[in-house]
């Protein structure tokens, strides 16, 4: 799986956000994506996941553009996740993980697939205690967590993610990005996680990417990892 | 256990259909063999039953779907703006008939009010997808519906500042709402096209129910969104569309079922939860018509005083229960 950027520019209500970035990802990259406020990180997530267009470049997938892909093929490809908070009282967390596995109830009409991933990330995520749980009843920090596993049950090769770590504590930050880095080095998957605690995804990231001045800067180390 | 909650809510149905149909108003022997009681069944009970379980049924499901759509327990057909653009062709027609020549082969046949509520209700949907067009299906599409129901209103009550009193008063009692007007043709018709709109509504259950994790989550899961939310209001447009043209504007059913369904079948399969949706409308539409006609309260009320009687306090027991 490779993924690939070529000149891409992204714009947001016409102003220029990203200019030509260029670049290539391999799977067992965990890309942690940095930058201030509104300097574009979700929009470029968006544009990747096939949410908003791309106003210039061509975006690949295992060398076929993205385009060429069709929307139900996309769900199986890549999976997104961003930090709104889902507003529903009376759905229960172990299906609210379930839904993750719509893409395949599609492919396979109308069978309902039961996965052992939803089990398996509820468990690393520690919702199992929860999972009979209304979504009524639980903190803002789990439905998070609930809703990575369902990003994860997905078990798409490329992940993005939007600030996944908002609204967890900071034990629950280090296990997810732990957990992140394992996914990507270990299931071969390319993650792209843009988020705001630096310090904490240095230690786990495989790759850093800055956004500033609509340049994206690509390094293999964080600033927080070689400082420590 | 949640699907025995579907088979108590349909044996409540039938018991209320069994209700409606042999003791409101007043008692008519099922086996009694005279001509007189099977032509009250036939021509009057029967299809007024049957109006009230499709009128329970279809603005249960577009409620259900409105308010899973625009994330609002408030929202129902009401709330779109449908119910008022049927309220006011229907009062256009009524009141206008006498006095527009051209309307006055018009007045008052059943046929032209049904049309004209159905062509108002159409008329405020296809404002309305032109609004979500440019807008997407955020609240703007929410508030848009209640901007065009107070336009409405207030032509409504410039129309009623011109009417005759007669006119007046027979276009009152539509607006009050009736289960009876529907016989021969136009019951057909209707439930013809309540049948057409839940299986619509059916289909559409499973998309939605992905569309909790909000529409860019579900886009990316392969849900097909703009084009759910537009079947979403269309579908929505001609349940609630054909229901107020035949029965007149149904308040609170719409709105009040769906957050009662919700509480007490808990479950992210809407599938079964529209199923559920539809036996609590079917059920409360019933209701609403046996408590106000059944000799036995000793006192006649129109269907829309009743569903507010009872809709109003279950909307409002929900609303103080639920969490903040």
């Amino acid at each position: 799986m490779v993924l690939k950027f070529e000149n891409i520019t992204i714009e947001r209500k016409s102003v220029e956000l990203i200019q030509t970035l260029s670049t290539e990802l391999s799977t067992g990259q965990f890309v942690i994506l940095t930058g201030a406020n509104g300097a574009g990180k979700s929009t470029l997530l968006k544009t990747l996941v096939g949410l908003k267009p791309i106003s210039n470049g061509q975006i690949f997938i295992n060398a076929k553009p993205i385009s060429a892909y069709d929307h139900p093929q996309r769900a199986l490809l890549m999976s997104f996740i961003n930090s709104k908070k889902i507003e529903e009282d009376y759905i229960r967390v172990v299906d609210l993980v379930r839904l993750g596995r719509y893409p395949y109830l599609k492919v396979m009409s109308e069978q309902k697939i039961e996965s052992p991933l939803i089990d398996a990330y509820m468990e690393a995520l520690g919702l199992k205690t929860i999972q009979e749980k209304f979504l009524n009843e639980i903190s803002d920090g789990e439905l998070q967590k609930a809703n990575i596993a369902r990003t994860l049950a997905q078990d798409t090769p490329i992940v993005l993610m939007d600030e996944p770590s908002a609204f967890l504590d900071y034990p629950s930050k280090k296990l997810l990005f732990k957990l992140l880095r394992q996914l990507a080095i270990e299931s071969n998957k390319i993650i792209i996680c843009a988020t705001h605690d630096v310090e904490l995804a240095g230690k786990f990231g495989t790759q850093f990417w800055h956004l500033e001045n609509k340049v994206i800067s690509i390094s293999d180390k964080s600033i927080a990892w070689t400082a420590n | 256990m949640n699907f025995s909650k579907i088979i108590i809510f349909i044996l409540l149905l039938l018991a209320l259909v069994i209700l409606d149909v042999f003791f409101v108003p007043t008692f008519i022997h099922p086996f009694g063999n005279d001509i007189f009681s099977d032509t009250i069944l036939s021509a009057i009970r029967i299809p007024k039953a049957l109006t009230a379980i499709c009128a329970g049924a279809a603005l249960a499901a577009s409620g259900l779907m409105l308010q899973q759509l625009f994330k609002n327990p408030l929202a129902g057909p009401y709330v779109l703006g449908v119910s008022s653009g049927a309220s006011l062709a229907v009062g256009i027609v009524i009141i206008g008939g006498t006095s527009i020549p051209f309307l006055k082969s018009l007045y008052m046949q059943s046929v032209s009010v049904a049309l004209a509520g159905f062509m108002g209700a159409f008329l405020v949907l296809l404002i309305a997808l032109a609004v979500s067009y440019k807008f997407g299906y955020s609240y703007i599409l929410l508030l848009f519906g209640v901007i065009i129901g107070q336009i409405m209103g207030a032509f409504q009550t410039l129309i009623d500042y011109l009417a005759k009193p007669t006119d007046l008063k027979m276009f009152s009692i539509w607006n009050m709402g009736s289960f009876n007007n529907t016989i021969g043709w136009s019951l057909n018709v209707m439930v013809l096209f309540t049948i057409a709109g839940v299986i619509w509504s059916y289909v559409l259950m499973k998309p939605l129910s992905i569309m909790i994790l909000g529409q860019d989550v579900a886009y990316t899961l392969g849900v097909k969104t703009k084009s759910v939310s537009l079947q979403i209001l269309m579908c929505t447009g001609l349940l609630a569309g054909v229901i107020t043209a035949f029965c007149g504007p149904i308040a609170f059913i719409g709105m009040a079922v769906p957050n009662v369904a919700r509480m007490l079948y808990k479950t992210a399969n809407f599938r079964s939860l529209l199923i559920f949706n539809i036996a609590i409308g079917g059920c409360m539409a019933l209701l609403c018509d046996i408590i106000g006609n059944w000799t036995v309260f000793e006192f006649h009320l129109p269907i829309n005083v009743t569903t507010a009687l009872i809709g109003g306090p279950i909307v409002l027991f929900i609303l103080l229960k639920r969490k903040v």
